[in-house]
């Protein structure tokens, strides 16, 4: 029960620190965005590729 | 590299294009030269120049400058820019960009940019033309660089296109490198920014945006996987859920005042209709035009017809409905028609460095075509444009190299008396003796025919 408080919490504080606006400056990089996207996004796929990888070997022990 | 003139391009600093008597040259450093040498020799490079989506290319030898080499590459019958493109094609340049991108994943290559400006078409089928965006590829590496590239100048403008209405034309003509995410976030509703389609592509990266210092570079260094096939996966599987979104924002074909025009909305009979191809049927079948402009095209049917006789056709209409519709059947049926959506009274201007990067519409076209039709069109730059009936005849007289086909619409024409709306006095002079003398300043008659029942009549005109 605690820890799902604890959990809702954080998911809170992130939904809020990702939509609070950030102060505008010069030289500000728009793309950055969509690269921090991008590496997150490899990070989830590089995970992916070692369960996949696990799967495999599971499976092939299976036959 | 030094630049001695703005050329056709140059941002790449390995090298610039320039046209030189009629031949696309590109002078790279050795180092690049070497580069596209390499990837040219790889089975996929060799079926791609094949098959004609990349561009085929000759190692001259000549060199202007010590460490550097001339590239002749092959001549793209008409140069189009993405401003010009019916969302269609846009969408089509998307998808080569795409499919190049993953057959270079097995080769141990990438695109080092993204962008349509790397796409020409000849007719309706792309061709990449950037030779030195192929860039080896660390095996390692397994962040795409160009991916925000891609983004911005594909994935966001299509996206700006089928769900927020806006204009391909007016985003890509004002942006040369494509719609940022936080400009669709301003332009979306909160159900939009939130539905799965936008939220990776634009509410994401907006939220990120700022999030992290970049002024010491670190972002953007290379990732390395733990292993070449680890790296290979997760780029292949970025480029499989930008496939994903690509096929998701799939223009959809769009009605508009000008869509089935000939079909429901004219004035010909199926008589006068006939009697109207059979005119440039004829026009076309005595003189084999090599290249032809068909100004005001609507969904081509006129083209078609020059197509079919062996012509390259590029077609413009200012309406882009009409242009993607056209472009979707040239595609299929395998007509070498251009559809481009450029207006002959307010012609594409020169854009990028000092105007000259991107040539204008006019400056690409005077002189190239062997015939210019101009059908049922020249009443809509007379009377909703205003221009001059000799200037329109100028104009056409400046386009062709040889011969024009114009369909004269008098003022007792009910459409342009619909475009008249009560100014019918700024007419009443024109006639067609007056439209004859007026093309005697510029061409001779070979033979003209007034469409049966109509104020109409069709002009087989040679310039002087």
């Amino acid at each position: 029960m605690l820890n799902r408080h604890i959990a809702g919490a954080l998911m809170l504080a992130l939904v809020v620190l990702l939509i609070s606006p950030q102060p505008a400056r010069a030289y500000v990089d728009p793309g950055s965005g969509t690269m921090m996207y991008q590496l997150a996004y490899a990070a989830f796929l590089a995970g992916g590729f070692y369960f996949r990888r696990l799967l495999g070997r599971f499976s092939a022990r299976r036959k | 590299m030094q630049l001695t003139a703005p050329g056709l391009s140059f941002r790449d600093p390995s090298g610039y294009v320039e046209r030189r008597a009629g031949r696309i040259l590109r002078t790279v450093s050795h180092a690049a030269s070497e580069n596209i040498r390499n990837f040219l020799e790889t089975a996929f490079a060799r079926e791609c120049v094949a098959d004609g989506r990349i561009v085929q290319t000759l190692f001259t030898g000549e060199s202007v400058r010590p460490g550097t080499e001339i590239l002749e590459h092959e001549r793209i019958p008409f140069a189009s820019y993405p401003y010009e493109w019916p969302v269609e094609m846009l969408h089509r340049a998307a998808e080569l960009t795409l499919d190049l991108s993953e057959g270079l994943l097995g080769q141990g290559y990438w695109l080092k940019d993204a962008t349509p400006y790397n796409v020409l078409f000849r007719g309706p089928q792309p061709v990449f033309v950037d030779l030195p965006s192929f860039e080896r590829r660390d095996p390692l590496d397994s962040t795409w660089l160009a991916y925000a590239q891609f983004t911005r100048t594909f994935m966001l403008i299509l996206m700006a296109v089928r769900r927020l209405g806006r204009s391909p034309g007016e985003l890509l003509f004002s942006r040369r490198d494509g719609a940022e995410p936080a400009e669709l976030y301003r332009w979306a509703n909160w159900r939009e920014r939130l539905s799965p389609r936008f939220f990776n592509l634009v509410t994401l990266p907006v939220w990120l945006d700022g999030r992290r210092n970049t002024y010491d570079g670190t972002l953007y260094e290379p990732r390395r996987a733990a292993s070449p096939e680890q790296a290979d996966y997760i780029i292949g599987r970025l480029y499989s859920s930008l496939r994903r979104s690509l096929r998701r924002e799939a223009p959809v074909p769009q009605d508009s005042a000008w869509t089935g025009y000939l079909d429901h909305k004219s004035l010909y009979s199926d008589q006068t209709l006939a009697a109207k191809e059979d005119f440039v049927r004829s026009a076309l079948a005595e003189h084999a035009p090599k290249a032809v402009l068909d100004v005001g095209a609507n969904e081509g049917k006129f083209s078609e017809l020059a197509a079919r006789s062996g012509a390259r056709v590029v077609a413009i209409d200012s309406d882009a409905a009409v242009a993607g519709r056209l472009f979707k059947r040239a595609q299929a049926e395998r007509l070498d028609v251009l559809p481009l959506v450029v207006d002959l009274a307010r012609p594409t201007p020169g854009t990028g460095w000092r105007n000259t990067e991107c040539e204008s519409f006019l400056a690409r076209a005077e002189g190239h075509f062997d015939m210019v039709m101009m059908l049922a069109v020249i009443h809509h730059m007379m009377v909703t444009e205003r221009i001059p009936m000799i200037e329109v005849l100028r104009l056409a007289a400046s386009l062709t190299k040889d011969l024009a086909l114009i369909e004269f619409v008098g003022p007792e024409d009910p459409m342009f008396r619909r475009l008249v709306r009560g100014r019918h006095l700024l007419y009443r002079d024109l006639t067609v003796d007056q439209f004859q003398r007026e093309c005697g300043c510029f061409f001779n008659t070979i033979r003209m025919q007034r469409l049966d029942g109509l104020d109409r009549w069709l002009f087989l005109l040679r310039k002087k």
